[in-house]
């Protein structure tokens, strides 16, 4: 057998659920295993249709706004430009929070490190995020990391469609959904879904973690899977690669493809 | 929906249930596979009219759910670059498949050298080692010709050879003597 074979050998061992008698799920019938799908579905668009904050969006910023995960930093900046709506560090502010299935209003303290990142982020539209930067991350290495969803998103002109955010702490949290021109030329009906979590040291008052959980869904997803399957040196070597640093290119690459996709036998 | 499409829902349930729920737990773990596989069937149903004949059923189904599961890698993935450069949180994100692995090292030690494989070459390992599918039934599943199954098949294996040989020992013996063989999917 060559190490080749072996190795595959091996693998197949691995198999971490090996098919056997009895093996694999084994719950409830069809027909109910169906309604509980559909009730998980009802919640899902309960989820989604939940009050958000609806605010026009401001030229100065309107890059900023570009990226999905820049929605928690419009969230921030919409409040902290308008000095009548921002409170003292030390005084509750109110919030939204959604809860599986229903909305309530709650009033939270917010901390003094927080007031202060948010003043500094609503400095965040000038191209390049200094402001976003200059915040005291733990590691300097991180707001890069973020600023990239940013400058995708201006390349391809995203917009921001509803978003909402909680305020913890120390921990500030928004949701969003937002789409950019890959989504419209893909599906104007999908859109990303994103959730951004800064969590702030309480007594250094560091950014100790950026927490970007990006999603997509429908037909975007299948095009990102799509990309993933055709064009992997995009990912694994090429400019979609984060650490290759090229947003913009990366836009561009993916926009290019969105047409050999929908030419591309569906599943 | 009507009556036929219930029908077809419950009988890919009841076919293929098992084989689903299985993918979705090689990939995530038990701990997600169960709300996987209702992403996975929740889109069966809501597409249920582009269901094929019962031959290629599995295989379609095979694709929602990798659809599904990359999503929530892509997800995972996104967030574990961005974590891995805060050096004060320090969590090393949760390997399920090699926590479910209790076998002996050689075997853990090729399953762990997935994760150093592109995500594309250890899915297509994987579908050929787990799921037991040809380069054929691989085609249609990452949506793919034959021809492209085959060669991505051929480069991921020589892939993880290759990382196999350079993490064994210098003074290992070699695995097996004996007449080479290519498995053929």
């Amino acid at each position: 057998m060559s190490t080749e074979a072996h190795v595959m050998a091996l693998l197949e061992e691995g198999n971490p659920a090996a098919k056997a008698p009895g093996a694999g799920w084994s719950g409830s019938d069809a027909s109910t295993y169906l309604a509980s799908l559909e009730q998980r579905s009802k919640r899902v668009v309960q989820l989604e249709t939940k009050p958000r904050q609806t605010k026009p969006t401001r030229p100065a910023i309107a890059w900023l706004l570009a990226a999905a995960a820049a929605i928690v930093v419009g969230a921030i900046i919409l409040t902290a430009n308008d000095k009548t709506d921002l409170p003292p560090a030390d005084q509750p502010i109110t919030t939204t929070t959604a809860a599986p299935t229903t909305t309530t209003t709650t009033t939270v303290p917010i901390p003094r490190d927080l007031a202060t990142a948010q003043a500094m982020m609503a400095g965040l539209h000038e191209p390049g995020g200094a402001a976003l930067a200059a915040l005291p991350w733990a590691n300097p290495t991180v707001p890069r990391r973020v600023m990239w969803v940013s400058e995708f998103g201006a390349f391809a002109n995203a917009e921001v469609l509803d978003f909402s955010c909680t305020v913890g702490q120390n921990t500030i949290t928004c949701t969003s959904s937002s789409r950019d021109d890959v989504t419209r030329a893909v599906d104007e009906t999908s859109v990303y879904s994103d959730v951004f979590t800064l969590a702030f040291d309480g007594p250094s008052g560091e950014v100790v973690n950026a927490d970007w959980d990006l999603s997509t869904t429908g037909r975007l997803n299948e095009f990102f899977t799509w990309t993933e399957n055709n064009a992997p040196d995009l990912y694994d070597d090429g400019v979609c690669n984060v650490d290759a640093d090229k947003p913009a290119e990366c836009a561009g690459a993916l926009l290019g493809l969105v047409t050999d996709f929908e030419e591309a036998p569906g599943p | 929906m009507t009556n036929r499409s219930e029908t077809q829902f419950e009988d890919l349930y009841s076919r293929y249930r098992s084989d689903v729920w299985l993918y979705c737990r090689r990939r995530l773990g038990a701990d997600r596979a169960d709300d996987a596989m209702g992403d996975v069937f929740l889109t069966a149903w809501r597409r249920i009219e582009e269901a094929p004949e019962s031959a290629d059923a599995l295989r379609w189904l095979y694709r929602i759910a990798y659809l599904t599961v990359s999503n929530h890698w892509r997800t995972l993935g996104r967030r574990h670059r961005l974590k891995t450069r805060v050096e004060s949180i320090g969590v090393t994100p949760p390997n399920p498949i090699a926590d479910q692995v209790v076998v002996r090292e050689e075997v853990r030690a090729v399953v762990d050298l997935l994760s150093r494989l592109s995500a594309s070459d250890a899915e297509i390992l994987k579908l050929a080692a787990w799921e037991h599918l040809s380069s054929t039934q691989i085609a249609s599943v990452l949506d793919i010709s034959p021809d492209a199954a085959k060669q991505r098949l051929s480069r991921a294996r020589r892939r993880l050879t290759a990382l196999y040989e350079k993490a064994r020992p210098v003074d290992a013996s070699p695995p097996m003597l004996g007449k080479e063989v290519r498995g053929e999917h």
